[in-house]
């Protein structure tokens, strides 16, 4: 930790020294609750940033850790600061990437990107560090920000005999999603004219988990990203968007098809089959009454 | 005291020595190498916009609210002119609630029966809100984005005055956006900023104060000719307009009637090569955020300005605006092989973090 501050305060010095004209500098760090830890143990480290002296709108990079040593088991981006992810955080063989925007961008302290819940495996000293990271300065040009990071350093005991590593309480949400608007649109320059569907919502609680885009019924589903090119493109049939989060709570969106709903939406439809049926068997018992 | 444990805290005071010294020995040698135009910026970087931010629902009145909650500010029916007693309220907006206080009037026929008691009171439902409250140009489209996305739309009083409110909100972190457009349709920067809002209570923003507009009437002008620098504010504010040369310098304007100001510009004391300026608004010690920076060049001729070309190039379906379809197709395309080249708007020959990033600065919601 001690190194670790140092190792920053020499870099800001650099910085300094040799960009006079930069008077900036954003930090990327953890929040955690402690650093010691024993087996079994689970916690949760929120990934903050801090930007005071100007607004950064574009951010990048990952998280790097043993996975001998820790296991992800949830991750939330509930009440981030980002509003739209490229890369949503995702566990991968020991490490976790991410990036995404926010448009105007965020000026601040604390500014909460995600938070990654961890099962510690195994004893030792480990970290988790930040690698490969970006953060760009809302300037119209990407300008890249002069950013220090405090890395994670943890320290893992073995579990004493006849103890149990401590619970860890589910992180709780019973809120939806947003209400979001989806948009049906289409443009000679992108996919060659084809009509598809753009759309986000945020989750304050848990953070979505995925959409949903369901064509003319609700059994016709597929778990998809915006934007989605529709496979229907004479828009028949009613158009489902469900926004799901972390806990399962989702927000269900209809679109009405703009090109009209498919026969059996219609009711008028049934009205008219249920009249001529009536209609035909009237008949049928009139002409069989006539021959008896 | 062992010469080894001596040793030990040694390196430590001479370890926290230099800690604590480190940034010292670094603003010292950043300003020994720093030029005079630095410390300009610096000491005018500490003049910013600020917003105010309370919270109506959390039974503390603040200084935009009548009440708030039980809080009634020490005020009582009795301060109302004509009611003598009863119980006045707070109503959910943070403004006094006269409906339960009474008058001394004694009705004729002296006093019937006691009414019934009555039963609960109708259940309030829970409503998470934000009110946002500022001043932008006379008459101009002001747009709050939330998160993003386009929230509410609404037009500026004569005054300049705007206010709106956002219903439907969750409790949690918002970051919310504010712009205007100006009479001839040019967009101001936007005032972006992260707000909590509270569970069943409405946050209120106030104190907001929109960027003016800037332009200028060349993109290069011809050295010692007048460049004009315009653009729309509040009115009758004063107009600070910063250049931005090898040597840093600002002026001042003033806004007419409508907001409109004017800076002639006279170019004999720059140098020539690349310029900038951006400006921001001042009234009542109230200061605006800055405007965008618009970009000018000081050369042997003079060109009519041009239209900023990674706009438009940022709105990539050509619709007029900078939103989720265009970060949605560009998306489409990140990290994908053979992208078309029109995503790519710094022309590097990929689609990377670099284009969202201008997209996220053109963003109109």
């Amino acid at each position: 930790m001690y190194l670790s501050k140092f190792k920053n305060l020499i870099i800001i010095a650099l910085v300094f020294v040799l960009f006079p004209n930069v008077a900036f500098a954003a930090s990327l760090y953890f929040n955690s609750p402690k650093t010691d830890y024993t087996v079994g143990e689970q916690f949760t480290a929120s990934v903050l940033v801090d930007s005071v002296s100007e607004p950064i709108n574009a951010f990048e990079g990952k998280l790097v850790f043993s996975d001998d040593q820790l296991e992800v088991k949830e991750i939330f981006i509930g009440n981030s600061i980002i509003n739209f992810w490229l890369d949503a955080p995702k566990a991968d063989k020991g490490e976790i990437r991410f990036s995404g925007i926010v448009p105007g961008g965020f000026q601040g302290d604390n500014g909460l990107l995600f938070s990654a819940v961890f099962r510690v495996l195994s004893t030792g000293s480990g970290a988790i560090k930040f690698s490969d990271y970006k953060l760009l300065l809302n300037d119209g040009l990407g300008t890249m920000a002069v950013t220090t990071v405090a890395n994670l350093n943890l320290t893992i005991k073995p579990l004493a005999i006849g103890a149990s590593a401590p619970d860890y309480l589910p992180f709780p949400d019973g809120t939806l999603p947003e209400e979001f608007t989806p948009e049906l649109t289409r443009s000679p320059e992108e996919f060659g004219n084809q009509w598809f569907l753009v759309f986000a919502t945020q989750d304050k609680g848990s953070g979505i988990d995925y959409y949903e885009v369901c064509e003319g019924s609700q059994d016709n589903c597929e778990k998809t990203d915006s934007p989605y090119i529709l496979k229907d493109q004479n828009l028949v049939g009613k158009i489902f968007v469900k926004a799901v989060d972390k806990r399962g709570n989702g927000r269900l969106v209809v679109l009405e098809p703009p090109g009209g709903l498919v026969w059996y939406e219609k009711y008028q439809n049934y009205v008219i089959i249920l009249l001529v049926s009536i209609a035909s068997i009237l008949l049928v018992l009139k002409k069989y009454a006539r021959r008896v | 005291m062992r010469r080894n444990d001596l040793l030990f805290v040694m390196k430590k005071v001479l370890g926290k020595i230099i800690l604590f010294s480190l940034p010292l020995l670094v603003i010292s040698l950043g300003a020994f190498f720093s030029y005079s135009d630095f410390v300009i910026a610096a000491s005018t970087a500490s003049v910013s916009a600020t917003i105010k931010i309370e919270i109506c629902g959390d039974s503390v009145k603040d200084d935009g609210e009548e009440c708030d909650g039980s809080d009634l500010n020490g005020q009582s029916c009795t301060n109302f002119s004509g009611f003598t007693g009863g119980t006045l309220s707070c109503s959910a907006g943070c403004l006094f609630v006269t409906t339960g206080c009474t008058t001394a009037v004694t009705p004729p026929g002296g006093g019937g029966g006691g009414g019934g008691g009555g039963g609960g009171g109708p259940i309030t439902p829970v409503i998470t809100s934000a009110v946002f409250v500022g001043r932008a140009y006379p008459g101009s489209s002001v747009t709050l984005l939330k998160d993003g996305q386009l929230a509410v739309r609404t037009v500026a009083g004569p005054d300049a005055n705007f206010q709106m409110t956002l219903a439907g909100l969750s409790a949690g972190n918002y970051i919310f956006s504010l712009y205007t457009t100006d009479s001839v349709g040019r967009q101001s920067s936007a005032l972006t900023f992260p707000v909590y809002v509270t569970s069943g209570a409405t946050t209120r923003v106030s104190g907001i104060f929109l960027a003016p507009t800037i332009a200028a009437d060349k993109s290069e002008v011809k050295h010692g000719d007048t460049l004009s620098i315009f653009g729309q504010s509040l009115p009758q504010s004063e107009i600070t307009v910063q250049v931005n040369s090898t040597q840093e310098f600002f002026a001042k304007a003033r806004a007419d009637k409508d907001g409109v100001y004017l800076y002639n510009l006279d170019t004999a004391f720059l140098e020539i090569g690349d310029h900038s300026a951006r400006s921001k608004s001042t009234v009542e010690n109230e200061i605006s955020a800055y405007s965008d920076r618009v970009a000018f060049k000081v050369g042997t001729k003079s060109v009519n300005e041009v239209v900023d070309t990674t706009y438009k190039k940022a709105d990539l379906n050509r619709d007029g605006s900078i939103n989720l379809v265009d970060f949605s197709v560009a998306a489409y395309w990140y990290k994908r092989k053979s992208p078309p080249t029109k995503y790519d708007l710094n022309n590097d020959g990929k689609i990377d973090l670099v284009d969202f990033s201008i997209m996220a600065y053109y963003w109109t919601g």
